[in-house]
């Protein structure tokens, strides 16, 4: 009797993963109740990461190590590859960079020129730097250094003013804000050559500015994200929570798809395939709204 | 029993609507607002085609609308949840 039992409650737990030959049903963990319980986890899931913003504020937020010292290193090594002499980086560029990018949160656009038509120049000329040539990149939302620049080198406009040659310096603004309503960071990169020759920055200058900025890191609103101290990573935290349940869902639809073929159980339920290709969309809309930055 | 080739037309509609999608939301997600219509639009297109899948196969049930709505409010929900983090 016991041993009946026993079977009875394997073969349970088996259709929990399993389509059942007799009821002719999906497994347990595929019906409505389940798919309603899951989408419950995801809306736990923002229900805490709400209350976190207020009741730990800080602790959830979006981890980016983006350092200037970094960027003119990256930048620099691009050029270097590509036959160019590297650039130096220049206090009034940086400045006009950053400026340049509170502008763009002050003002809530994301563009080269702003809505009332001011042009990148006017923050570069208001620092007193006098050009001969100049040149901008923009980027939001990396992670990473890297990640910016490798974006800035995959899009032919910007690899053309990262390898240019006329340019002598560079300045960077890296800065967080609001912006259309997401807290994100801006990479501001100005390109430059003085007309007078005699005002390029020596490294020295360069060493003497990235020192400072090092001095300013607990400037809440200047420059990278060295002193913003998020403990957890939301935008990873999804990922992982997101990619587990669909990929356990996934999972027990090829099973689904197999067991009935395998035992010849003609199930009276929707197409497997037709929910395979929508989780499939439903991952490439996640790596998309989950992708790493823009550029212009 | 309906024809292979209106099976396969009908996925087809799916596999172009991903297509599309997919480009489309990689345009336009600029704002809140577009990525809350793209959350809307994946479910809503797909539970539609469902009931005028099963409608044409004869086979539409409430079991079957059941799981094809419950599936369209777990894909809204991922998206949304997505666009709001």
């Amino acid at each position: 009797m016991k041993d009946l039992e026993k079977i009875k409650h394997r073969k349970k737990i088996k259709h929990h993963f399993l389509p059942c030959p007799i009821t002719k049903k999906r497994a347990t963990l595929l019906h409505h109740n389940f798919f309603l319980f899951y989408s419950g986890i995801f809306l736990f899931f923002l229900l805490l990461i709400n209350a976190s913003k207020s009741l730990a504020p800080g602790v959830l937020g979006y981890a980016s190590d983006i350092k200037v010292s970094e960027l003119l290193k990256k930048t620099n090594e691009y050029r270097v590859k590509n036959g160019k002499k590297e650039l130096v980086l220049n206090e009034k560029l940086s400045k006009a960079a950053i400026e340049k990018a509170k502008f763009m949160f002050q003002k809530n656009f994301w563009a080269h020129t702003s809505p009332d038509g001011t042009e990148p120049w006017y923050f570069v000329l208001n620092q007193g730097y006098d050009y001969a040539y100049a040149g901008e990149n923009l980027a939001r939302n990396f992670n990473s250094s890297k990640e910016v620049v490798n974006a800035w080198v995959n899009s032919s406009s910007h690899r053309e003013n990262l390898i240019s040659d006329n340019y002598d310096e560079i300045g960077f603004g890296v800065v967080d804000g609001v912006l259309d309503g997401y807290e994100t960071t801006l990479v501001v990169q100005f390109f430059g050559k003085p007309r007078n020759m005699s005002s390029v920055s020596t490294i020295e200058d360069q060493e003497r500015y990235i020192m400072s900025l090092n001095e300013k890191s607990s400037d809440a609103n200047i420059l990278s994200n060295q002193e913003t101290n998020i403990v957890y990573d939301v935008s990873s935290i999804f990922k992982y929570l997101a990619f587990s349940i669909i990929g356990f869902v996934a999972a027990l639809f090829f099973f689904d798809i197999y067991y009935s073929k395998k035992h010849n159980i003609d199930k009276f339920t929707g197409h497997t395939s037709a929910h395979l290709l929508m989780i499939f969309a439903v991952v490439l809309s996640l790596l998309v709204i989950l992708k790493n930055g823009q550029v212009i | 029993m309906r024809s292979q080739k209106k099976h396969l037309i009908e996925y087809s509609f799916i596999a172009i609507y991903i297509v599309g999608f997919i480009y489309a939301y990689s345009k336009f997600t600029g704002n809140y607002e577009s990525k809350l219509i793209f959350s809307v639009s994946l479910p809503l297109f797909y539970l539609l085609w469902s009931i005028m899948h099963h409608h044409f196969e004869g086979r539409l049930n409430k079991a079957i609308f059941t799981e094809y709505l419950s599936i369209s409010i777990f894909i809204f929900i991922i998206l949304f949840t997505a666009s709001n983090i």
